[in-house]
């Protein structure tokens, strides 16, 4: 079987896996939930085989695309679940994750058919940049879904409909508390990925890469990220307001990664 | 045969088959508790038993010869005690026997027997029923097997469900909403407004969460100070300008006065959110009339709940507790396999201890009058000898013990245990003063409801 199959398969087996414990939470039935859990498991082998597959055929850190970094987030969102054990799996916190993870491995699929051979000059300072750049955009993933979770029990909570999605949901104070984490961690290490990827430019290029579509685009990203720990910490926001602003900062860090190309000047 | 066959029986009465005025009267405090362990003990009818006594129900869980009779004379000695007429008991008393009797004793120690159902506290009291019960003499070896595997199933239920997790009270669904809203409330202000029964309640449940600051307004601080005292919090009067101030720095604030006109107003709330710089405030108005104007909801950062909502959250909460029954099921069914393996092993194991003991005596007979004929043998050669006459006992004995034990688990059946031991002659060592269970024939019964009189 080609990679394409492979990439199907794990796809079914992710798909299956969400729609079940989506069920399964859903019934509150323990014997599904094993199954689900189950599923989850297959995803996540499938998916892992896929993504080692892809990073095998690489020649480099820099050879990544930008497929490999919706799947790799993807990755770690089932990573995540799997490692939550039997009752994390059909949880509503696995099941957001989960929605955004697989959004992002079918976004990864779309953007592998437009991958194009690689550009750049390899260097170690490129592999740091790229590693760098892929663990802080997982990061606002993670932060993007923890905002979702707090609105959807923020509305819950305005709605007065304690369902099952209020049982199991935490609190918005830890919600608000994670999402304020993994924005400030991703913010920090975008912010090194781009010191990395100028310092980069200057070396290998010989040029500082400033105008460069790309990384006005993601100096925008930042500044966005950085307003938002700005309110955050000063608090002059209502927190609904400041998760809005999370998906949309979240929204640029998506446009960011499928319309601007990497391609240098 | 010396094997005596013994039942296991619940006989009690709770609040799906008794009135309160019966249960009150029944209701036996540790004495009394004692005085009819005592008289089942001192019995031949009941070996071996556990009285369980709580304000919704009583139940004398006992091993004995007949379950009928069992019953009967723990109602006696439960009439004797409490001077309840016997006829009275068994008109409203349930028996059930057998394997119903222990998945009853797990159904009842997960709380799914309960009025509240899914409620904790009852695991504490059968636990506490069965240490007394331990302490009297009155369990022997079958009873505290069962004890411990009831016991373990409900916590078991506790631990690996939320049956018992979620509120049920209104008091406590105030906490918990609260806890949605802030998390954990170590480092919260709470402010309580009102000293009368439910916001007592609640205050206690808040100062159960170890709040940074729990304050008291009431009209009359003596009573406020009372509460302030018991839940260790501060108590102040009740005036506008006190509650405003309060407003500004609380995290949640709960009221219960319900004097017919607002005490938090939308202009106060409005003016405290003005220095909380978004910081969010949970109200909950437990009163009837409210206490809150209900257009301080309009403020994005207030989370105002009234009664309604809260009852809502209960029903919620039990709701969920429901959907935790199958599980909980599925681990008293558990409970009861193994419980029921565990009585096939004890007929089984006494016969192949014996056999072993057989196979031991008779290498030991041979060893001594080999050791006569062959007087000049060294202690090495003994030894060499003693090792080998072993191991042909063994793996003589090896397949019959496995094949039986085997047997006698899969099916239940004693009678594979009953024929090795009739094959190698072991009756009379292994039957002497044993008894067995009678398991499998489970049953339950009750008195016609029709024929119950109304209590005077």
């Amino acid at each position: 079987m080609d990679m394409g199959t492979w990439y199907v398969l794990s796809m079914v087996a992710y798909a299956l896996a969400l729609v079940w414990s989506g069920w399964s939470f859903a019934q509150a039935r323990p014997s599904s939930t094993r199954i689900g859990y189950g599923l989850f498991v297959a995803a996540f082998a499938l998916v892992t085989a896929v993504f080692l597959a892809r990073l095998a055929s690489l020649r480099g850190a820099a050879d990544y695309s930008r497929g490999d970094l919706a799947l790799f987030i993807a990755w770690l969102m089932i990573t995540v679940t799997v490692a939550m054990g039997r009752g994390g799996a059909s949880s509503p916190v696995a099941l957001l994750l989960n929605a955004v993870g697989f959004g992002l491995a079918l976004l990864a699929g779309g953007l592998q058919a437009q991958s194009s051979a690689p550009f750049l000059p390899a260097s170690s300072l490129l592999a740091l940049h790229v590693a760098l750049a892929v663990l802080g955009d997982t990061a606002f993933a993670f932060s993007f879904s923890f905002a979702l979770m707090h609105l959807v029990l923020e509305e819950r909570l305005r709605r007065r409909l304690f369902d099952r999605w209020y049982l199991h949901l935490p609190s918005l104070a830890t919600l608000d508390s994670l999402a304020l984490f993994a924005s400030a961690t991703g913010a920090g290490l975008l912010f090194l990925a781009m010191v990395t990827g100028l310092w980069w430019g200057d070396r290998v290029l010989h040029q500082w890469l400033l105008t460069w579509p790309k990384f006005m685009v993601t100096a925008f990203c930042l500044m966005l990220y950085v307003s938002y720990l700005v309110w955050r910490m000063r608090r002059r926001v209502a927190t609904r307001a400041m998760m809005v602003f999370q998906v949309i900062c979240f929204v640029v860090v998506l446009s960011n990664l499928l319309f601007v190309g990497g391609r240098l000047p | 045969m010396g094997v005596r066959c013994v039942n296991i029986f619940v006989v009690g009465l709770s609040h799906k088959t008794a009135p309160v005025e019966l249960r009150e009267r029944v209701s036996l405090g540790e004495t009394e508790v004692r005085h009819v362990l005592t008289q089942l003990r001192d019995s031949r009818t009941v070996l071996e038993s556990v009285v369980v006594s709580t304000c919704n129900r009583l139940e004398i869980y006992g091993l004995g010869p007949s379950a009928r009779a069992g019953s009967d004379f723990a109602l006696a000695a439960v009439a004797k005690t409490t001077g309840v007429d016997r006829d009275v008991l068994w008109r409203y008393a349930y028996v059930r026997e057998g394997e119903d009797a222990v998945r009853h004793g797990m159904r009842v120690a997960c709380g799914i027997d309960s009025v509240v159902f899914g409620e904790t506290q009852i695991l504490g009291q059968m636990r506490d029923a069965y240490h007394l019960s331990l302490e009297e003499g009155a369990t022997g070896s079958v009873f505290n097997r069962l004890f411990r595997e009831i016991i373990h199933v409900g916590k078991r239920a506790q631990t690996e469900t939320s049956i018992g997790r979620e509120a049920v009270s209104v008091s406590y669904a105030a906490v918990q909403l609260a806890r949605k809203v802030l998390g954990e409330l170590h480092d919260k202000q709470v402010v309580v407004i009102g000293a009368g029964h439910m916001a007592g309640l609640a205050a206690r449940h808040f100062g159960a969460q170890k709040p940074k600051s729990l304050l008291i307004f009431n009209r009359t601080l003596e009573r406020a100070q009372a509460l302030a005292a018991e839940v260790g919090g501060g108590a102040h009067p009740l005036d506008e300008d006190g509650i405003a101030q309060a407003l500004a720095h609380a995290d949640v604030v709960l009221t219960a006065i319900g004097q017919g006109r607002y005490v938090v107003t939308k202009e106060m709330v409005a003016s405290a959110m003005m220095s909380r710089r978004g910081r969010p405030l949970v109200i909950l108005d437990i009163a009837v009339p409210r206490d809150v104007d209900p257009e301080v909801s309009s403020s994005t950062s207030v989370y105002l709940y009234d009664v309604d909502d809260l009852e809502g959250v209960v029903a919620a909460n039990l709701e969920e507790r429901a959907r935790q029954e199958a599980a909980v099921e599925a681990m008293i069914e558990e409970g009861v396999r193994a419980f029921s393996q565990w009585l096939a092993e004890q007929e089984v194991v006494p016969v192949i201890a014996a056999l072993h003991r057989r196979g031991e005596a008779i290498e030991r007979e041979v060893m001594a009058s080999l050791l006569r004929k062959l007087p000049h043998l060294t202690e090495r050669d003994q030894k060499v000898i003693h090792k080998h006459m072993m191991s042909i006992v063994h793996q003589l004995l090896r397949e019959p013990v496995k094949n039986v034990k085997e047997l006698s688990l899969q099916s239940g059946d004693p009678s594979y245990a009953e024929t090795l031991a009739a094959l190698f002659g072991l009756e009379p060592e292994t039957s002497h003063n044993r008894v067995r269970v009678e398991w499998r024939q489970g049953s339950s019964y009750a008195a016609d409801a029709a024929r119950r009189p109304a209590l005077s």
